[in-house]
Parts: C-alpha cells; sequence; structure tokens
C-alpha cells in the first residue's frame, strides 16, 4: 500500500491509512481532516442529532483506525469503507432509540433533498446525477421503503410495521428500488 | 417487534430465494441477527448470490456518496486524537489477519458462527477469515444458528452479539463491544437450571473484543451467554428466547 508520490502531492487515501495503521500521528491527522465532513455528514444524516452524530463520527473514526489493516482496497476506496463502518455505528445507535411515528415523513424530505442534491450540482459525478434522477422517480412508496432501511436503519420488518403493509410487499419495495438505482448507475459502464 | 430481542429459533442456512429477498437489507447492513446468519451462512458458498449482495451493496455505497459533506462541531479532530491516543486504546501487539471478506462480513461484526471463522495459530484464539479458510464445519452441515444480543442493565442499547452454530461441532461466537474496559473476561454459555459451562475467554481493548471457537464440553439446553470480568463482575448478559 506504500505510495510513490512526488513531494508536492498530497498522500493517497490508502497511503493516509497506512499511516493511521501504524500509528503515525501526521497521517491520522490528515486522515480525520480529509474525511471527517463526509463521516459527519453521513451521521448526521442518520441520526439527525448533532450530538449523536458527533458520538457516531468519533466511533467511526476510532473503529477505522482500530480495523485500518484489515481494509482490503480490492472492495472498494476508503471512503466508502470509512462511510459503511460509519453507517453500521448509525444503525446501531438509531435502532437503540427510535421509534417515532413521524420517522416515515420525515424520510421522505430527506430523500427529497438528496435528489435534489447539492446547490452545485457541477460538483457532482455523471454517477451520482443518474443516481438523483433515479431516486426522484422512485414511487413514493419505493422511496420511503429505501430511506427508512438506508437511513433509518430499518429492516423489511420494521418497514413493513411502520408502512403498515405485509412483509412481503415490504420487502418487494426495497428490492425494487435499489434494482432501479443499481440500473441507473450500471446505464454507462459504472458499477458491477 | 424491537430489533435488540428478536427471538431465538434454530434455524438452518436460507437458500437462493430467501436470499434474493433479503440482499438489499443485507446490503443496506439493516438485515438482523438470525436472519444475517443464515443469510451469511448461505454466501459462504453460493457465488451468485455473493455477487448479487455485492452489486447491491455498491448501491448502497453510492447512495451515502450522494449525503452532502457537513462541518463536524468545532473540536472534532482533535477530540477524535485524544480517543486515538488515549492510553489503552489499542493493544500494541494485537495481530489481526488481514481482512479479506467483503464488507458484509463487517470486521467486528459476527459472522455466523463456524461459517467463517479460521483458527489462529497457537490453538485457543479464534480470527475471522476468508471464504475459502472454512474449517470443518462445513455449509454442507447446514447447521441451525442461534442468536442474541449482550445487553447490561449498567449501559444502554446493544453490547453485542452472540451466535451458536448447532453443528458438529458446535460453533460458539461472540463480539462484544462495551464502550470502556480492557483485560481478559471470560464467555459463559448458561444452561437451563442456571449451570454455566466456560467456553472461552478474550482480551478486550477498550470495551471491544471478539472470540469464537468450536466447543467440545457438552451443551444441554443453552439459555444465555454471559461475560464476565476477572473479578466475577457480569459485565453482559444475552439470552436465547
Ligand atoms: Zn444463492
Amino acid at each position: 500500500m506504500a505510495a510513490r508520490r512526488r513531494p508536492d502531492e498530497p498522500l493517497g487515501d490508502e497511503a493516509l491509512l497506512s499511516g493511521l495503521a501504524v500509528n503515525d500521528p501526521d497521517a491520522a491527522t490528515a486522515f480525520v481532516r480529509r474525511f471527517q465532513g463526509k463521516v459527519f455528514g453521513a451521521a448526521l444524516a442518520m441520526t439527525g442529532e448533532r450530538e449523536l452524530a458527533e458520538e457516531v463520527a468519533q466511533q467511526a473514526f476510532e473503529r477505522a483506525w482500530r480495523h485500518a489493516r484489515m481494509y482490503d482496497a480490492r472492495r472498494g476506496p476508503v471512503q466508502a469503507w470509512l462511510l459503511t463502518i460509519t453507517r453500521n455505528l448509525a444503525i446501531d445507535q438509531v435502532r437503540a432509540r427510535r421509534r417515532r411515528a413521524s420517522e416515515g415523513a420525515g424520510a421522505v424530505e430527506q430523500l427529497a433533498s438528496l435528489a435534489r442534491g447539492p446547490e452545485m450540482e457541477a460538483v457532482a459525478s455523471d454517477s451520482g446525477a443518474r443516481l438523483r434522477r433515479a431516486l426522484a422517480a422512485l414511487p413514493p412508496e419505493q422511496s420511503r421503503a429505501l430511506v427508512l432501511a438506508a437511513f433509518r436503519g430499518f429492516s423489511a420488518a420494521e418497514v413493513a410495521e411502520a408502512e403498515g403493509v405485509p412483509l412481503g410487499t415490504a420487502k418487494t419495495r426495497l428490492r425494487a428500488a435499489m434494482s432501479k438505482l443499481r440500473a441507473s448507475l450500471a446505464s454507462q459502464g459504472v458499477g458491477p | 417487534m424491537s430489533p435488540m430481542s428478536e427471538p431465538m429459533s434454530p434455524m438452518g442456512e436460507m437458500d437462493c430465494d430467501g436470499l434474493r429477498d433479503s440482499a438489499a437489507e443485507l446490503a443496506l447492513g439493516v438485515l438482523s441477527g438470525a436472519d444475517r446468519a443464515r443469510a451469511l451462512m448461505h454466501l459462504e458458498h453460493c457465488l451468485d448470490c455473493q455477487k448479487e449482495v455485492d452489486s447491491l451493496s455498491t448501491v448502497g455505497d453510492a447512495l451515502f456518496e450522494l449525503v452532502p459533506p457537513v462541518e463536524p462541531p468545532v473540536g472534532f479532530e482533535s477530540r477524535v486524537a485524544a480517543r486515538l491516543q488515549a492510553p489503552d486504546a489499542r493493544a500494541p501487539s494485537r495481530s489481526r489477519r488481514p481482512g479479506t471478506g467483503p464488507w458484509w462480513r463487517r470486521a467486528w461484526v459476527p459472522v455466523a458462527a463456524g461459517v467463517a471463522l479460521v483458527l489462529a495459530a497457537g490453538g485457543g484464539g479464534w480470527a475471522i477469515g476468508s471464504s475459502t479458510q472454512v474449517p470443518s464445519a462445513s455449509p454442507a452441515a447446514k447447521a441451525s444458528v442461534s442468536w442474541a444480543s449482550f445487553h447490561s442493565p449498567a449501559r444502554r442499547g446493544d453490547l453485542g452479539e452472540v451466535f451458536i452454530s448447532w453443528g458438529r461441532p458446535v460453533w460458539v461466537f461472540m463480539t462484544v463491544d462495551l464502550g470502556q474496559g480492557s483485560g481478559v473476561v471470560g464467555c459463559f454459555l448458561v444452561e437451563q437450571g442456571g449451570q454455566e459451562v466456560q467456553v472461552g475467554s478474550v482480551n478486550l481493548v477498550r470495551g471491544f473484543g471478539y472470540w469464537g471457537a468450536a466447543v467440545q464440553a457438552p451443551l444441554w439446553k443453552v439459555t444465555g451467554a454471559r461475560i464476565v470480568a476477572s473479578d466475577g463482575r457480569t459485565l453482559a448478559t444475552a439470552s436465547f428466547r
């Protein structure tokens, strides 16, 4: 994983992670600086509370540090790995607290804002833009199922309960939503 | 239904249809307890389903890439640094095998007991390994799985999980994340009637540790599990229902 680089070139993500693994304080600081916005953003999106989001984000960096050696570049970029850690920690947190009846409504707003994307659409990648369009095109019941699962940590059984539909229906909605998003990513040869 | 107290029932591995139905949940990390164990058992040997879950995982990742970055509160960076520098934060000589599995076999999360465990050199301790190194508990055994989560009156939420795979041999796998406290703790299974069998021990580092092994001792009607500190204090309990 050692990176060869010119002196003026910033270290790559994997090189920083290697530094983190061997307790290099500079690498650790740079690693946190590079990813803290994404990690905190994801934690906030899932917990909806800044205080809890910070706790989740801190835990995520701690866990990344503990498991830096287990990172496998073949499985995907460092940021995706780190966000997966963050999501898993956030799921544990939100599961330990909920459930409020208002979850469904908030979830839809959240999805709508994701689908709209940032003001500066130019920063979004092509695949990001396609994914946003696919999100916006989902039938409402599918997007609710998706957001409840992805951002609220609901299992299909919990989605079914929240939506008042049979388990099979919830599973089908979730699967349909994910399949459509996957198709949108695959449409230009991106993704598997 | 609370996700933390899912009823335990002995169940075998999922089939391809069941896996396809649950692949989205698995990819999003929301498939819980016994279902996840049953799904992972299946994934150990079904390439098609692995591909399905992997590609849906990519979708989940992409979804989170859309979430805009948010500047964390002031002082975040130094609080993280302090956390990483805590004296017992990470044992210096802790050796782990580099992970080679896909992310859904999350580093610290239990995989189905006996499915993806590898005997560490020296015996006694076990580490998470890749599917190519599955020991004697082969998927063909289709063992049923019991699952329960650890709790403690002292701390809110889930404190880890215990899996038992009722094959031959019986496999037990535990993860604990107490948040704090380091040192060796004992892993016990509690039988109906209260008798306890120590099945192993694990070195917790800042409250975190995982352990798994094949259990040779005869087990009779296991109702729960207990993590016990060296001074005899109960740190967490789990009950199979
Ligand atoms: Zn299959």
